[in-house]
């Protein structure tokens, strides 16, 4: 019977071409318009850290002077992103969770061995502690993290990205191999695979979006050799350093650190923060932290929240891609409403010969399906196209953000289907409603 | 007018294709009025002045490749020497250009430990930055030599005169902006006079809440690197920004890190803009021409299910024109149904964006147009099935349809 139905279907759809394609084509350009931004919101929106976002927090400690706080959020008192060396070198020795790491940056010229420095190219670099890689699942396409005796001296080792490999190496396993960094030479000691980290949530939140940095070194190289490049970090102080070297700002009251640490389950977020308050009472000894508390912890999605990384554009361009989609839908109804109403000699004549109203419902149902397949795929592939043409468009944005995943793909032909034949049900009850006397007599 | 009654009969007795058009214009009306406020929004935020001479800035950043204590000297030699270029009108040093992205701030306090009166972006450059940058001055002194210090790190810097722009003035001074001068005002809690004030002079951060607020310190830092702002002869720019690299790149180990043009660094500053416009344009053209097509198919359909009772009419003396003000009419009154409810929506949506994504208040205006566009939208939706129902002839009222 279904197949039957399906060719009558079929032969319908034949009849009236033009109305046909209408229908598909309206669905499947509302279907694309929703599917494209709904898909880089998602992507934007996605965890980062699959099973491991949840026990991942950031630390913010109220380290600001006592004549005043650092901001308010509303009425209640706020501290920043970052934190002193002083407090990330204490937090790491305290050794209180698991997996930390202290991240910091600076820039300098980077290029080969084999290379000059005018060849150097001026580089982001990141400097974490060891603890990073495991804990932001980081993939190694050759070699490892760096061991923990180079990371509590600063040994002169590097991580570089593959794409960085490439360019110096041609690819090649670079392990053991040197980059000169400014003036040094740095070990290789692992290259990291393509690492697409969809928001990349761990440094500054206009980077979230931004591939990978190239470079990365041990965050006690950094504090050893005093690298730091003013012009490119993002640093706030309460009081002036003592004097305007590197060793009195990384000694002062600035922040410009951020700390994460990964515990062993969402539960010991409590006792965390308790030891934040503890060691921040500690150090009041030594006459620091004389604000009272807003010390806090950010889950990962908490903080993406806080520091707004998807853009309120992009939530309401959503919103408004939606709405298209119903205007869209409504169109469709109307016009599914023509298409059955010059089919209502047929109703009354199948009527008349026995077919029941169930049996039309049937029928119509997998008119409508039909349409409903063509206009998945087709609107399918035009959200393929939305999101090339959104890739070109948005180039600050990473490419990953506009590809489609198993979940995306499934809910872009669901949505076509389900929202067509929801939006076809009111037109086919009105066209099986045809009393079957009726098409005897002329109108 | 006599059209009225029959027609709002009409409506009644076939409910549900005016209402499923008058749905479709209530949700069409609520994104257009919503989208065009956005793209309003945005395109005054591009489109505002940066108070720079645009076409003719650019900036370059290289590295001192000397001993330190040589640095502020070779800063001097590096000014001097790029200034006699030809094709150079000005060049300063400053440690970011207005929309460039990074920057520095400071909170401003009438007192050192006084309430935050607001957020301030702050550049740091040589007295003459202003200047260099083409930023009008509209009240007081611009800087002499005597004000500039050189510092070698920027957070112990403590000029005593600055100059601020006139939206900062305003801010402190609503009533009347020029008594700020001469002011003294705390910049994180370090004391300034305000000596003079610009007319405009954006902050590194285009759509940040303080982008005119912004504030111009006579200082000079001199270490590693060295941020420059050039200014070329109109219509040079290109040929001077080879001359200035070629001059750089002179020195053994000098790397220039940056070297680019003011307009592309607006471009890239307000880029999530521009591309956040260009959907918002493309949603509204589809909307436009999917609701037209709508308006078209469903009055079509419409009218093919009337024409006996449109060969009467005119088989009973109506005229062409009868026919067709008869579809006009009904088509406005189902559009006029259709804004009402989607004047409603709008507002609701515009409730929720403002209490959650801290937006304006759409102004009554857009609303008219919005309803103007709308109703523009149906009369041409439906014209083309109304003339052709206008021209069915008398005699179709005879035959069985």
């Amino acid at each position: 019977m279904f197949g039957y139905y399906l060719k009558i279907a079929w032969v319908s759809i034949r009849k009236t071409p033009l109305l046909s394609l209408l229908i598909v084509l309206t669905v499947a350009v509302g279907i694309a318009a929703s599917m494209t931004t709904y898909t880089v919101q998602y992507m934007m929106s996605k965890d980062p850290l699959p099973g491991l976002s949840d026990r991942t927090f950031q630390i913010q400690l109220n380290s600001w002077g006592p004549e005043k706080p650092y901001g308010y959020e509303g009425d209640e008192e706020r501290t920043t992103r970052h934190i002193t060396l002083q407090d990330a070198k204490n937090l790491l020795a305290a050794k209180q969770a698991p997996l930390q790491t202290a991240i910091g940056e600076f820039a300098e010229f980077v290029y080969s061995e084999d290379q000059s420095f005018s060849d150097g190219i001026g580089t982001d670099i990141r400097t974490v502690t060891i603890d990073f890689f495991a804990m932001m699942r980081a993939p190694f396409l050759y070699g490892t993290a760096w061991s923990a005796e180079d990371d509590e001296a600063g040994t002169d080792v590097t991580i570089i990205s593959k794409k960085l490999n490439d360019k110096l190496f041609g690819g090649v396993n670079s392990i053991g191999k040197s980059i000169v960094i400014g003036e040094r030479q740095y070990r290789i000691v692992g290259v990291m695979d393509d690492w697409p980290m969809l928001p990349k949530f761990y440094g500054a939140p206009f980077e979230a979006y931004q591939p990978t940095r190239d470079v990365f070194v041990p965050f006690f190289n950094q504090i050893r050799h005093e690298l730091l490049t003013r012009s490119e970090l993002a640093f706030n102080c309460w009081t002036a350093p003592a004097d305007d070297s590197i060793r009195a700002f990384f000694n002062s009251e600035c922040v410009w650190i951020m700390f994460w640490v990964q515990l062993d389950t969402p539960s010991d977020r409590k006792r965390y923060l308790d030891f934040i308050f503890d060691y921040a009472k500690d150090q009041r000894q030594f006459g620091r932290f004389q604000r009272d508390g807003f010390h806090k912890m950010y889950s990962v999605e908490e903080f993406l929240l806080n520091e707004e990384v998807v853009s309120k554009d992009t939530r309401i361009g959503v919103w408004l891609a939606f709405l298209f989609l119903i205007v869209c839908l409504l169109n469709c109804m109307s016009l599914m409403t023509a298409k059955f109403h010059s089919k209502a000699a047929e109703v009354g004549l199948r009527r008349a010969v026995g077919a029941s109203k169930q049996n039309l419902f049937a029928q119509f149902s997998c008119e409508i399906l039909l349409l409903a397949l063509f206009a998945s795929v087709l609107g399918m592939l035009m959200t393929l196209a939305g999101l090339h043409f959104t890739k070109s468009a948005y180039s600050y944005l990473s490419a990953e953000l506009m590809t489609m995943d198993v979940n995306m793909v499934l809910a872009t032909l669901g949505l076509a289907i389900v929202a067509t034949m929801a939006f076809g049900l009111l037109p086919i009850i009105k066209a099986i409603q045809v009393q079957p006397a009726s098409q005897l007599k002329s109108q | 007018m006599r059209d009225l009654k029959p027609i709002l009969k009409t409506i009644k007795v076939r409910l549900m294709g005016p209402a499923l058009l008058a749905l479709q214009i209530a949700v069409t009306f609520t994104i257009l009025v919503n989208a065009f406020f956005m793209i309003e929004q945005k395109e005054a935020m591009i489109s505002k002045p940066s108070g720079v001479d645009e076409a003719n800035i650019f900036r370059v950043l290289s590295n001192q490749p000397f001993p330190k204590e040589e640095y502020e000297a070779r800063l001097d030699e590096t000014i001097e020497a790029i200034r006699s270029i030809p094709g150079v009108q000005a060049v300063s040093m400053l440690n970011t250009l207005p929309l460039a992205g990074f920057g520095t701030y400071d909170e401003l306090t009438r007192t050192p430990e006084g309430r935050r009166e607001t957020w301030t972006a702050t550049f740091m450059g040589s007295t003459d930055a202003y200047q260099t940058l083409g930023l009008e001055l509209v009240a007081g002194q611009g800087f002499t030599k005597q004000d500039e210090i050189t510092v070698a790190f920027e957070a112990q810097s403590h000029p005593s005169d600055v100059l601020v722009t006139r939206a900062l003035a305003e801010k402190l001074y609503p009533d009347n902006w020029e008594e700020a001068l001469g002011k003294t005002i705390y910049l994180t809690m370090i004391p300034h006079q305000i000596k003079g004030i610009l007319a405009e002079m954006n902050g590194p951060w285009g759509t940040w809440f303080a982008a005119k607020i912004s504030v111009l310190k006579p200082v000079r830092d001199a270490n590693e690197v060295l941020p420059l702002a050039v200014r070329a002869e109109p219509g040079e720019i290109d040929v001077v920004m080879e001359r200035v690299k070629e001059y750089l790149l002179k020195t053994p180990r000098r790397q220039i890190t940056y070297l680019d043009k003011f307009v592309d660094i607006k471009a890239k500053n307000y880029q999530r803009e521009s591309a956040a416009l260009n959907t918002l344009w493309i949603v509204l053209l589809g909307l436009t021409f999917v609701t037209a097509l709508g308006i078209f198919g469903q009055s079509r359909f419409a009218i093919m299910k009337r024409r006996k009772q449109i060969g009467v009419r005119r088989a009973l003396g109506a005229s062409q024109w009868h026919v067709l003000r008869y579809f006009l009419t009904e088509n406005a009154i189902v559009t006029s149904i259709g804004i009402l409810f989607g004047c409603v929506f709008a507002i609701v949506l515009n409730q929720y964006t403002v209490s959650h994504f801290e937006f304006n208040l759409i102004p009554a205006g857009y609303f008219v147009f919005g309803a103007a566009f709308c109703l523009v939208l149906g009369q041409v939706g439906v014209l083309v099935p109304a003339l052709q129902a206008s021209r069915l002839s008398p005699a179709i009222a005879t035959r069985t349809v």
